[in-house]
C-alpha cells in the first residue's frame, strides 16, 4: 500500500465506523485461491494467487453513501524470481453526496465507460492491472482513481457527468521475466529498459473528462471528451536504454446500446488525438524518428460493432449469445511503427446455465483476422452451495508476436496455453 | 465473473399478491374461464408496490440455496409497468440493481448494473422460458397473465385447502404463442371468494405435469391494510425434483414510490 493511501484509508474506516449503526452498513468481500499451470509443463504455474478482498460501506445519512473496497494478495507464481510476495491495494475509497439532481463523489473510485465487452475503446478512465494479461477476472484487475465525478441528472433522464483526477493512475504490467510480459524484449537487443517515465502528481498533470449520455427507450447513448495521461505507454529508445513513456492525448467517445428485432446492437466507438506510438529502430522508414526516441504522434481510431442475442433453444438453458467485431486504425500511419496500423479483431462469446445455476459454461473466441493470432477461453463455472464457487478454465493462444507483417497480442502469449482453477468463498 | 441472469418480472409479483374483490356468489357462479383469470390478475395488481423477497432453493437431497431481492415496482398504465430490484444475498451479487420498464405488447426494456463492471448495462430482456436466478420459476410463470394468447376454460369446481375454487384450464391460442411458452397447458385453482390463485400445476409440451405452484400464508400485509397477499409461494418442479419458495416480508401495497425511483440514477452507487 502506499503510504499516501493510509490517511485515506484511515479516515474512511472511521467514518465507517462511527456510522456502524447507520442503515446499510456493512462488510463483505471473498477470499480466493487461484493457480494456472501451463499445459506444455503441468508442473510450471504461470500464475498463483491467494486474494482476501474486502468491502465496506454504509450510508450515515440518506444522502450520503461511503464505500471503501480493497485487496491484499500473496502472489506465487513459479517465474518470481524473488519468491512468494504480498501486496495490498485500496481500489475504492469515496463518498457519494447526493444534493438535487445532482451526485458528487470525491476519493478513490472506479469509473466505467463504454459499451464493449472486454475490450478497451472508450472504456479508458479508471486503469487495468495487467500484471497477468487477464487471467484474473475482469472485475478483480480494474483499478481505482484518485479524483471527483460531478453527474447531474435531467429530467428527461439525460446525464451529465465532469471528472476530475488529481493525477495519473498508471496501469501495472508484467515484469519483464514474466511470461506475461509483451514488452519486445527481441527488439530491445542491447539495451536497458529502464522505470518508466511517468508524469509527477502536480495539479498541472491532473486529468479531466466530460460525458453526456442519454437512456431514452429507443437507444442507449453516449458522449464522452477524456483529456488524460495514455494508459498504454511508448517506448522510448536512446542508445542505451528504453523508456516507457506516458504522454497526454485527448480522448473522444461515442457510445450505442439500441434494442431492435429481438437482438442489441451495441456500438463503442474512441478517437484517440495525440497518441504516442513507438516505431522500429531496425526499419529504414523510423530513422527521422530518432531524435525523438523513435517514436511519433498520431491519431487513431477504434471501433466495436456488438450483437447481443438470446436464442431460444431448448437444451441451451439461460442462453446468450455475443458477436463483436472490433477495428482499429493508426491514421496517416507512420512506416515504420513498431505495432500494426491496423487491426481486425472478431469475438465471439457464448453462455448458458444449467442445473437451477450452479453450473455456467462459458466459451469465448478472439480472431485477429489481419494479425492471424487467436485466444480461446473455455470456462466451467460451479456454485455447489451458497458463497462457495468453483472455476475451471482453459486459455489458449495461437499465432505469433507482432513481426512487421502479422501476429499480435494474443500471439505473443502463443507459449501461455494453460489450465486454471479458482475456489472462492464470499461472505 | 458472477452474474444475474435477469428479466422483466423480477419484481413481478404477480404470482404473490391480490386484491380481494369479494364479487357475490350469484355472479360468480357465471363467470367464464377468461373472466376468472381476468379477475384474477386483476387482483394481483396495485398502483404501486415494495417488498423484500427471500427465495429458497432446494435440491431432491435436500441441500438449499437463498437469494433475498428487494423490490419496487409502479404501474404507469394498464400497458407499462415499471419495476426496480436490488439483490442483498448472495453475497457475491449484493448491489447488482435491475430496472425494467415491462410493456405488455413488446420487448421490455432492461438495465442492468453490475457493481464489479462499474456499468449501467442496457440487456436484452430474456426468454420466457428461461429461469429466474436458478429457481424453479421461468419468466414466463412470474408475468401478469396472458389474456389476450391463451384461451381459457372453466372445468370445475374444488376445494383446495378449505377454500372454494375455480378450477381454470388455459392452453395456448395461436402459433406463436406456442413456440413461445414452456407450456401446453396450465391449470389454476383460484378461489371463488377472492380470487387468490392458491395453486397452479403446469404441463410441458410433451403434455406431462411438469411444475407445481401453491401459494400460502394469504393475509393482509399490515395491520391497516385490508387487502391481502399470499406470502409464501412454493414453486416444485416434479421432473427435476427441485423446489424453489418464495417467502415475502415488508410488503406496501401502494407505497409512496416516486416516479424517479424507477431511473438510471439510482441503479448506481
Amino acid at each position: 500500500m502506499r503510504p499516501a493511501l493510509a490517511p485515506l484509508l484511515l479516515a474512511t474506516s472511521a467514518l465507517l465506523l462511527l456510522t456502524g449503526s447507520a442503515r446499510a452498513a456493512g462488510l463483505r468481500g471473498y477470499l480466493q485461491e487461484a493457480v494456472a499451470v501451463k499445459t506444455a509443463d503441468i508442473g510450471q504455474q504461470i500464475f498463483h494467487r491467494q486474494t482476501l478482498h474486502l468491502e465496506l460501506t454504509g450510508e450515515p445519512a440518506r444522502s450520503v453513501y461511503l464505500r471503501m473496497a480493497g485487496d491484499i494478495y500473496r502472489d506465487d507464481a513459479d517465474f518470481r524470481a524473488g519468491g512468494a510476495e504480498f501486496r495490498s491495494r485500496i481500489r475504492e475509497a469515496y463518498a457519494r453526496i447526493r444534493f438535487g439532481d445532482f451526485d458528487l463523489r470525491v476519493g478513490r473510485m472506479q469509473i466505467g465507460w463504454g459499451e464493449s465487452d472486454g475490450l478497451v475503446v472508450s472504456d479508458q478512465v479508471s486503469p487495468l492491472d495487467l500484471s497477468y494479461f487477464i487471467v484474473p477476472e475482469y472485475d478483480e484487475i480494474r483499478l481505482g482513481v484518485d479524483g471527483a465525478t460531478l453527474d447531474y441528472y435531467l429530467a428527461d433522464g439525460t446525464e451529465l457527468q465532469l471528472i476530475w483526477l488529481a493525477h495519473f493512475t498508471s496501469p501495472e504490467f508484467a515484469e519483464l521475466e514474466s511470461p506475461w510480459s509483451l514488452v519486445p524484449v527481441a527488439q530491445l537487443g542491447a539495451l536497458v529498459l529502464t522505470a518508466a517515465d511517468r508524469p509527477a502528481g502536480k495539479l498541472r498533470n491532473s486529468e479531466f473528462g466530460l460525458r453526456v449520455s442519454g437512456h431514452p427507450v429507443a437507444a442507449d447513448w453516449s458522449l464522452g471528451y477524456l483529456r488524460s495521461w495514455d494508459d498504454r505507454p511508448a517506448l522510448l529508445l536512446s542508445t542505451t536504454t528504453a523508456t516507457p513513456v506516458h504522454e497526454m492525448f485527448d480522448l473522444f467517445t461515442a457510445g450505442l446500446a439500441w434494442p431492435v428485432a429481438g437482438v442489441m446492437v451495441r456500438i463503442d466507438s474512441a478517437y484517440e488525438h495525440g497518441r504516442l506510438l513507438s516505431t522500429d529502430p531496425t526499419k529504414a522508414a523510423s530513422e527521422p524518428t530518432a531524435s525523438s526516441g523513435y517514436a511519433v504522434r498520431k491519431d487513431l481510431w477504434r471501433s466495436v460493432l456488438a450483437v447481443d442475442l438470446k436464442p431460444d433453444i431448448e437444451w441451451w438453458q439461460q442462453a446468450d449469445l455475443s458477436l463483436q467485431f472490433a477495428h482499429e486504425e493508426v491514421l496517416d500511419p507512420h512506416a515504420g511503427l513498431a505495432g500494426a496500423a491496423e487491426t481486425d479483431l472478431v469475438m465471439v462469446r457464448v453462455s448458458a446455465a444449467y442445473l437451477n445455476g450452479t453450473v455456467e459454461p462459458w466459451v469465448l473466441a478472439a480472431y485477429d483476422t489481419r494479425g492471424h493470432n487467436s485466444w480461446l477461453q473455455a470456462k466451467l463455472d460451479w456454485t455447489p452451495r451458497d458463497h462457495w464457487r468453483v472455476g475451471l478454465e482453459y486459455d489458449g493462444f495461437r499465432g505469433h508476436a507482432f513481426d512487421g507483417k502479422s501476429g499480435g497480442t494474443y500471439g505473443a502469449l502463443g507459449s501461455n496455453d494453460m489450465l486454471s482453477t479458482t475456489l472462492r468463498y464470499s461472505f | 465473473m458472477r452474474t444475474v441472469k435477469t428479466g422483466a418480472a423480477v419484481a413481478s409479483l404477480g404470482l404473490i399478491t391480490a386484491i380481494s374483490l369479494l364479487p357475490s356468489p350469484a355472479v360468480a357462479e357465471e363467470l367464464s374461464g377468461l373472466e376468472i383469470s381476468r379477475r384474477a390478475d386483476k387482483v394481483r395488481r396495485s398502483d404501486s408496490e415494495h417488498s423484500v423477497m427471500t427465495m429458497t432453493l432446494e435440491n431432491h437431497r435436500g441441500q438449499t440455496r437463498v437469494r433475498t431481492i428487494e423490490n419496487w415496482s409502479r404501474e404507469v398504465s394498464d400497458d407499462e409497468d415499471h419495476r426496480f430490484s436490488r439483490f442483498l444475498e448472495p453475497s457475491d451479487v449484493r448491489d447488482t440493481t435491475l430496472l425494467t420498464y415491462d410493456h405488455a405488447h413488446k420487448d421490455d426494456d432492461t438495465w442492468l448494473y453490475l457493481p464489479a463492471l462499474k456499468k449501467v448495462k442496457r440487456i436484452l430482456s430474456s426468454n420466457k422460458k428461461d429461469y429466474f436466478m436458478g429457481s424453479d420459476f421461468s419468466y414466463e410463470d412470474m408475468e401478469n397473465a396472458d389474456l389476450v394468447n391463451w384461451d381459457y376454460r372453466l372445468t370445475g369446481t374444488e376445494t383446495v385447502e378449505g377454500v372454494d375454487s375455480y378450477v381454470v384450464e388455459g392452453v395456448p391460442n395461436n402459433e406463436r404463442e406456442v413456440a413461445e411458452t414452456a407450456y401446453s397447458k396450465i391449470v389454476s385453482w383460484v378461489g371463488k371468494a377472492d380470487f387468490h390463485t392458491r395453486r397452479v400445476h403446469y404441463f410441458d409440451k410433451k403434455g406431462r405435469l411438469s411444475k407445481r405452484m401453491q401459494a400460502s400464508d394469504i393475509r393482509p400485509p399490515s395491520a391497516n391494510e385490508p387487502r391481502t397477499r399470499a406470502h409464501r409461494v412454493t414453486m416444485e418442479n416434479v421432473i427435476k425434483r427441485h423446489k424453489t419458495t418464495l417467502a415475502f416480508r415488508d410488503i406496501r401495497l401502494d407505497a409512496d414510490i416516486p416516479e424517479n425511483t424507477f431511473n438510471q440514477r439510482n441503479l448506481r452507487q
